[in-house]
C-alpha cells in the first residue's frame, strides 16, 4: 500500500506539472488572425508566375525595416567557408552572403552584371579581358580591395607553385575557368585576365565562387584557416561557426552595395526533411528549402507560412546507353519520348514541383531555347508504332538504374516507378535497380548502366553547360559526362562551334542547330524541369532568388512576426 | 584482479586491429568513389585523378591500409578527405555531443528501468504491473527513429513544449538551452533500452524474492521496504548491470538514428555522413574510437560485476 501511494503521488504531481506547461496549440486553430495579412501582399510571394522575377513584396505600404535575425534551415552543415573550395550548393548558400565575385549573373536577365568590377572590355580575339574595379571597397578586416587582391586570389587557385595552392580544393576554377591562364595588375584598380583559348562562357563562369574575393591578408595569416574564418567583401561578415550546430553572420555596415537590412543571419543544418518542416512550423527557423512534395500543401495551408517558387535551369532525363542495342536506334529513343506522360508525372507524382520538359533548356534560358524543334506529346500508339518499325514489335527488357536520393534528383524512385508503368504500356519491360547515391554516381559517371535517370543543373545560364558536357562525343567517360556514349558527328561539330563562336548572333544560330539535333535524335529523354521552392515564414520579405539557388540575403527584411 | 584487468586491456589491441581490418575491407569494397563525391558530378578524368593522387587513393589497398595503420600507432588518425581537417579533431568535437546524449539516455534508462522493474516485481500481476508490461512491449517494438519523429511532431510541433531539433537554439546557448534540446532525443533513445532493463529487473527481482533467505528476512520481522531495497535489490542487480554494459553499445549505435532525426551534431551523424561521402579516414577513425569505447565499457562492467558479487573472482 505504502509503495503504491508514494509512486501514485509522484505520478500525479508530474502530470499536473506537464498540464500546466502545455500551451494552447495556436497554429492549427482557425482563430488565427489571417486578417493581419492583407498589406503583406502574400500572393505576390506564392506561385510567382513571372519566371525570372523574384517576388518583391516591397509593394507593402511599410518599407523595409531594419534589424532582426533570420534563421535559415539548411540541409546539411557547410563543408568549408573557403569559397574557392566550395563545390556544392548547400555550402554556397551560406558562403555567398560573405563574398562578392568580380561579376554576377543578373537576377532577371540572361547577362552578367557588375559586382566588384564596374566595367570590363574583351579583346577581339577573346583572349584578354580587362576589368576596371570598383574603388573604395574594403574587406571585412579593413584591407583594401584592389587589382593586387584579384591577382592574389586567382594565382592562389591556378599556380601550383603558389604557397597557398595546397590549402584548398579549387575545383570550380579547374572545371569552369580552365582556360584562365594569368592575371596581371595594370594599375591599382585595373586588372587584366588572359585566357589560353577563347571561351564564350567565361564572363558567366566568372560569377561562380571561384571568383569570390578573399582578403589576401587573411590568407597569408591563416593559410588553411580561412576555411573556418572567412574574410570577404560581402554584405554579411563572419561571427562564429559551431560545426554541425550553427553558422552566425552579422551585418557588414561598410558594405559597398545595398547594405543588409538584417542584423544577423544564422544558418542551421537540419538533415531530415521532416525536421526542417517542423522547425519551420514551430518558428525555430524562418526559412528553409528542400521539403517533400507533400509539404507544399501543408505549408500553403499554414496561416503563418508561405512558399516562393522560381523555375530553375535543372532538367531531369532518362539517359539511354548506346552500349545497349535497342538504344542505338533513333526510333527506339523517340518511341520512349512519346511513351512518357509528362503532364501526369509532374502533376501526380511530383505534385507540381516540376514542369514538363520539351528539351534540356527550361524557359529561364530565354532566347537560348530553340523553338523550331520536334515536339513529343504523350502518344503511346505512336510509340508502339515506332518500336515496331525499329524491329521491336514486342518491346524488350531493360534494367533501369536509379538512386534513392541525391541533390537535384527530385523523387527518383517514385518517378522511376511511374516511368516503368508508362513503358510497360508500350511493351518495354523495365526492371528497377535502386542503389544509394554514392554507388549510383560511381556507376552513372562511367556509364555502367543500360538505362538510368539524372537531374542535372548547369552552373550558369550558358547553354554550353549542357550542349557539350553531356552530348559531345569528346566527353565520353572518363574525360566527360557523355556516359550514354552517344556519338553524332554532325552534332559534335555544331556544338563545338557554338562554344567557340564569339559573335552572339552567330552563336545563337549554332545553339539552335544543336538543339534541333538533340530533339530529333533524343539521346536522353527529357522529362521535366524542377521548380525551385523556398519555404518561409510570412514575416520574411524582400526575398529575391538568383539563378543557381543563390539568395540575395542583403535584400531580405523581416516584417511583423506571425 | 589486477592481472585480469591488465590482460583485458592488452586484449584491446587485437580487437581493434580486427575491427579496423574488417571496416577497411567493407568500406573499400562498397562501390563509390570519394573523389567523385567530393568533386561533384561535373568533375571528370584529369581532375579526379589529381584528387585521387593527392589523397593516396590510387595506391593498392594493402599499402593504403598499412600506411594508415602506421600513422594510427603514432596517434595520427589522418585527415578527412571531404572536410580537410584532422580526423581526431572531428571525432573529439562530435564525441562530446554524443556522450551527452548517450549519458542522459543511459541515466534515464537505468534509473527509470530499475524503478519500474522493482514496482512491477513487487506488485506482480497488479494493474500497475500490466501497464508497465504493455508500455515495455510498445517501447521495445517501436523503431527508434519513428519514435523520435513522433515525439518531435507531438511535443515540438503540436504542443510547442520543446525544441524540434538540434543541440542549441540558433540564437541561444547555455546549459538550460542544451537541456531543453536534450529531453526528446534522450527519451527516444532511452525508451527501448529502458524497457529491457525493466523486464530484466522484474524477472531478476522475482527470482530473488522466491529465495529462502528472503523468507528469513521477513521472518526476522524486517520492514517490507528494507527487505526489497536493502537485500533483494542488490542481488537482483547483478544480471542487470551486465545488461547495462551491453546497453552502452546499443546507445552508441542507436544514437546514430536518433541523432539523424533530431539533427543532434554527434558521432553517429558524422559516421553516417562519412559513409555517404566515402570519407574513408573518418569512417575508419570513428569506428576505431567506438570500438575502443565499447571494449573499455565492458571491462568496467565486468570489474563492477566482480566487485558486487563476492562469489565471482577472476583468475
Amino acid at each position: 500500500m505504502k509503495s503504491i501511494s508514494w509512486f501514485a503521488r509522484v505520478f500525479c504531481l508530474v502530470c499536473v506539472l506537464l498540464a500546466a506547461c502545455t500551451q494552447p496549440s495556436t497554429p492549427a486553430a482557425p482563430v488565427v488572425s489571417t486578417q493581419g495579412a492583407p498589406a503583406q501582399a502574400a500572393p505576390a510571394n506564392t506561385k510567382a508566375p513571372e519566371p525570372t522575377k523574384a517576388a518583391p513584396a516591397s509593394t507593402v505600404a511599410s518599407g523595409p525595416t531594419q534589424g532582426g535575425t533570420l534563421v535559415v534551415g539548411l540541409v546539411a552543415d557547410p563543408v568549408t567557408l573557403d569559397p574557392h573550395s566550395v563545390t556544392e550548393n548547400n555550402t554556397r548558400r551560406s558562403v555567398y552572403a560573405m563574398f562578392d565575385p568580380l561579376v554576377r549573373e543578373s537576377a532577371d536577365k540572361i547577362e552578367v552584371e557588375p559586382a566588384l568590377a564596374e566595367r570590363w572590355e574583351a579583346s577581339s580575339d577573346g583572349l584578354v579581358y580587362t576589368f576596371y574595379l570598383r574603388k573604395g571597397v574594403k574587406f571585412h578586416d579593413g584591407e583594401p580591395f584592389n587589382a593586387e587582391a584579384v591577382k592574389f586570389n586567382i594565382e592562389r587557385q591556378i599556380d601550383p607553385n603558389n604557397p597557398y595552392f595546397k590549402d584548398g580544393n579549387y575545383l570550380f576554377m579547374r572545371l569552369f575557368l580552365s582556360p584562365l591562364q594569368s592575371a596581371e595588375v595594370v594599375d591599382e584598380y585595373t586588372v587584366r585576365l588572359k585566357l589560353k583559348a577563347p571561351y564564350a562562357p567565361f564572363l558567366d563562369h566568372l560569377g561562380t565562387c571561384a571568383s569570390y574575393m578573399i582578403s589576401p591578408k587573411s590568407v597569408k595569416e591563416l593559410g588553411k584557416g580561412v576555411a573556418e574564418k572567412p574574410v570577404g567583401t560581402g554584405p554579411f561578415r563572419f561571427v562564429s561557426w559551431e560545426k554541425g550546430q550553427r553558422l552566425v553572420l552579422e551585418r557588414n555596415p561598410d558594405y559597398w552595395g545595398e547594405k543588409a537590412k538584417l542584423d544577423k543571419l544564422i544558418f542551421v543544418p537540419i538533415k531530415e526533411a521532416q525536421g526542417r518542416l517542423t522547425a519551420l512550423q514551430t518558428g525555430e527557423v524562418d526559412f528553409t528549402i528542400d521539403l517533400a512534395p507533400d509539404a507544399i500543401g501543408i505549408v500553403r495551408s499554414s496561416p503563418n507560412l508561405m512558399v516562393a517558387e522560381k523555375p530553375s535551369r535543372q532538367f531531369w532525363s532518362l539517359t539511354l546507353s548506346n552500349k545497349f542495342e535497342p538504344f542505338t536506334k533513333t526510333k527506339v529513343r523517340q518511341a520512349i519520348s512519346y511513351a512518357i506522360n509528362r503532364e501526369a508525372l509532374t502533376k501526380d507524382v511530383l505534385k507540381g514541383t516540376g514542369v514538363p520538359a520539351k528539351g534540356p533548356f527550361s524557359d529561364v534560358f530565354g532566347d537560348f531555347v530553340a523553338k523550331d524543334v520536334r515536339v513529343y506529346n504523350y502518344d503511346p500508339e505512336k510509340a508502339k508504332q515506332l518500336l515496331a518499325e525499329a524491329g521491336y514489335p514486342n518491346g524488350f527488357e531493360v534494367t533501369f538504374l536509379t538512386s534513392v536520393s541525391g541533390s537535384g534528383q527530385q523523387q527518383p524512385v517514385p518517378m522511376a516507378e511511374y516511368i516503368q508503368s508508362n513503358l510497360a504500356a508500350v511493351g518495354i519491360k523495365v526492371k528497377l535497380e535502386t542503389v544509394e547515391w554514392a554507388t549510383f554516381i560511381a556507376k552513372w559517371n562511367v556509364g555502367d548502366y543500360q538505362m538510368s535517370s539524372r537531374g542535372v543543373t548547369g552552373n550558369s545560364y550558358d547553354p554550353d553547360n549542357y550542349l557539350n558536357t553531356f552530348f559531345n562525343s569528346i566527353n565520353f567517360p572518363p574525360q566527360g559526362l557523355n556516359n550514354a556514349f552517344w556519338k553524332n558527328e554532325e552534332y559534335d561539330s555544331v556544338a563545338m562551334a557554338s562554344r567557340l563562336a564569339i559573335d552572339p548572333k552567330d552563336r545563337l544560330q549554332k545553339v539552335y542547330a544543336a538543339q534541333k539535333i538533340l530533339l530529333e535524335e533524343v539521346p536522353w529523354t527529357y522529362i521535366d524541369h524542377e521548380i525551385d521552392l523556398y519555404y518561409m515564414n510570412k514575416k520574411v520579405n524582400g526575398f529575391q532568388i538568383r539563378g543557381n539557388f543563390l539568395v540575395d540575403w542583403n535584400k531580405v527584411w523581416l516584417g511583423a512576426a506571425k | 584482479m589486477s592481472s585480469f584487468i591488465l590482460r583485458r586491456l592488452l586484449a584491446l589491441f587485437p580487437v581493434l586491429l580486427g575491427v579496423s581490418v574488417v571496416i577497411f575491407i567493407v568500406i573499400h569494397l562498397t562501390p563509390g568513389d570519394p573523389a567523385i563525391l567530393m568533386a561533384g558530378p561535373e568533375a571528370t578524368g584529369e581532375v579526379l585523378d589529381q584528387i585521387r593522387k593527392d589523397y593516396g587513393l590510387d595506391r593498392p589497398l594493402p599499402v593504403q591500409y598499412v600506411a594508415w595503420l602506421s600513422h594510427v600507432v603514432r596517434g595520427d588518425l589522418g585527415e578527412s578527405i571531404f572536410l580537410r581537417r584532422p580526423v581526431v579533431d572531428e571525432i573529439l568535437d562530435k564525441l562530446q555531443n554524443t556522450a551527452i546524449l548517450a549519458g542522459a539516455s543511459l541515466l534515464m534508462s537505468t534509473t527509470l528501468g530499475i524503478l519500474f522493474g522493482i514496482i512491477s516485481a513487487t506488485k506482480q500481476y497488479s494493474l500497475l504491473d500490466r501497464a508497465v508490461t504493455l508500455i515495455s512491449l510498445f517501447g521495445v517494438s517501436m523503431p527508434v527513429f519513428w519514435l523520435g519523429m513522433v515525439l518531435i511532431i507531438v511535443f515540438a510541433g503540436t504542443l510547442r513544449l520543446l525544441p524540434a531539433q538540434g543541440m542549441i537554439s540558433p540564437a541561444g546557448g547555455g546549459t538550460v538551452d542544451v537541456l531543453r534540446h536534450l529531453v526528446l532525443p534522450a527519451i527516444a533513445l532511452a525508451l527501448p533500452s529502458m524497457t529491457i532493463v525493466t523486464r530484466l529487473t522484474r524477472s531478476a527481482m522475482l527470482e530473488v524474492i522466491r529465495q529462502d533467505y528472503m523468507r528469513t528476512a521477513f521472518a526476522k520481522g524486517l520492514a517490507t521496504r528494507t527487505v526489497y531495497y536493502r537485500h533483494a535489490l542488490k542481488n537482483a542487480l547483478i544480471p542487470v548491470i551486465t545488461v547495462v554494459g551491453a546497453q552502452v553499445g546499443y546507445l552508441l549505435g542507436g544514437a546514430v538514428l536518433v541523432e539523424f532525426v533530431f539533427s543532434w551534431p554527434g558521432l553517429g551523424t558524422l559516421v553516417v555522413t562519412s559513409i555517404g561521402t566515402r570519407d574513408y579516414p573518418v569512417v575508419q577513425g570513428a569506428t576505431l574510437v567506438i570500438g575502443a569505447i565499447f571494449v573499455l565499457v565492458n571491462l568496467v562492467v565486468d570489474v563492477i560485476y566482480a566487485y558486487i558479487d563476492p562469489r565471482i573472482h577472476y583468475a
